[in-house]
């Protein structure tokens, strides 16, 4: 019966793709993980360095997370922690990291400097609250293969690690900014704790 | 009048299609995760294992648009009745308790936390993910380690299983398989990380009496 009718078959033909075009998902590319040195922001202490590198241009948003993160309130900030020292091992906690607008209007966002640091010790920062988890953002997506979208950016966020030497961690962190219009420079201040003491170090970098 | 059984071809077929998509049929099994063995326990640690009350039965709600925050994933109560076989195999002494104030004289306090979870229905099989992260701390309550452990898992419907045996489900028994399984993953992870971490291997060298201190250390389970 199909035979006779060629638009049948090229109907049929058209709902098999769309059906399984509508049911592949979405595809997720590749971020090109880096170095923390390669990053825009650094920091370095006790042989520790951490590197920030916020992605804010929207294609890269689509590509790497099939959605645009921005105009939802949030930029994709992908981070690295090394652990260049020789003999010891530090402790990353996520849920530590805290992030405050850096109130510093002429700063480089490349390294701070003591200076810098200073400021920011004494107060300058504006207010200080801690980062959301990937779940924050999840509430800002929904639409078909939402729960695959989501899955990526929970897969795709840094998790809590201890850092033996040589060791690193990578991931992205997604810092709430305004949906539209640019924002402020960013602080993020990231505590670190010696494994088996109570010492904390912290680096803070600013974007 | 030609094109009506054309129409009711396509229909069907489309139809057809979408209910495999949606209901995809009967018995559900999920690829086997291998079980965490090591040959001897790696850590000459006495370790208490806090599993609380509010532990064991936590579920993980999913949010999105389709499950609407009534998703739930059980994960506390297989993840509770794994954690003690399996860390057994790497630590040389595991007490399990339900309160870090009863640690006692434990040389290691081993606490779990679940962080977060997320399924992903797709169309080459349904996808668990879940987070949890471990906090053990030594005996002056300092933290030593602090890794998260993420236990993954794929239905396998529609496809064979290692015994060449074709696999098929529901939704929610395929789901809850594939829940188990990456709870399993979970654990099997968390005993080959804490097995092969330096900060702990560090710590039972410290912790060991002196003549035991002179051994080589044993090789971590791979």
């Amino acid at each position: 019966m199909l035979r006779s009718n060629p638009g049948g078959v090229a109907s049929v033909l058209v709902v098999l793709f769309l059906v399984q075009s509508a049911s592949a998902g979405p595809k997720f590319a590749d971020y090109p993980v880096r170095k923390a040195s390669e990053c825009a922001a650094i920091a370095e202490r006790a042989g520790l360095m951490i590197g920030a590198q916020p992605v804010e241009d929207l294609d890269e948003q689509k590509a790497y997370f099939s959605t645009e993160l921005k105009p939802k309130g949030f930029v994709p900030v992908f981070m690295v922690l090394e652990n260049g020292s020789s003999g010891d091992s530090f402790l990353f906690d996520k849920t530590a990291i805290k992030l405050g607008e850096a109130g510093l209007s002429d700063s480089t966002p490349q390294t701070m400097t003591k200076g810098k640091a200073a400021a920011i010790d004494s107060g300058a920062i504006a207010s200080v609250f801690f980062v959301p988890l990937a779940g924050a953002v999840f509430a800002s997506i929904a639409f078909n293969h939402a729960a695959a979208v989501q899955q990526n950016i929970l897969r795709r966020e840094i998790q809590s690690k201890t850092l033996s030497p040589g060791v690193s961690v990578h991931g992205f962190l997604y810092v709430p900014v305004p949906k539209k219009g640019a924002r402020e420079k960013i602080h993020l201040r990231v505590p670190v704790t010696r494994s088996g003491t109570n010492e904390t170090l912290v680096l803070d970098v600013v974007f | 009048m030609q094109h009506a059984p054309h129409s009711f071809v396509a229909a069907s077929l489309f139809g057809m299609l979408v209910l495999s998509a949606t209901f995809r049929p009967a018995y559900g099994q999920t690829a086997p995760v291998a079980e965490a063995k090591p040959a001897e326990p790696v850590l000459t640690l006495k370790a208490a294992l806090v599993l609380t009350p509010e532990f064991c039965p936590s579920n993980s709600t999913l949010k999105s648009f389709w499950t609407n925050g009534k998703t739930k994933l059980v994960v506390g109560k297989d993840a509770c009745a794994g954690f003690e076989p399996a860390l057994r195999g790497a630590f040389s002494n595991l007490t399990r308790i339900a309160d870090a104030a009863a640690a006692g004289d434990a040389q290691v306090v081993l606490v779990p936390r679940f962080v977060d979870a997320s399924t992903k229905e797709a169309w080459g099989g349904d996808e668990v993910v879940i987070f949890l992260e471990w906090t053990l701390k030594d005996q002056s309550g300092k933290t030593v380690w602090l890794e998260t452990v993420q236990g993954h898992a794929k239905d396998i419907i529609g496809k064979k299983n290692p015994d060449g045996e074709m696999v098929y489900g529901d939704f929610i028994m395929v789901m809850r398989q594939t829940v188990k399984d990456a709870v399993r993953d979970l654990v099997r992870q968390s005993a080959s990380k804490m097995a092969a971490s330096p900060e702990l291997r560090k710590l039972a060298q410290q912790s060991a009496p002196p003549a035991a201190q002179a051994a080589p250390p044993t090789q971590a389970p791979q």
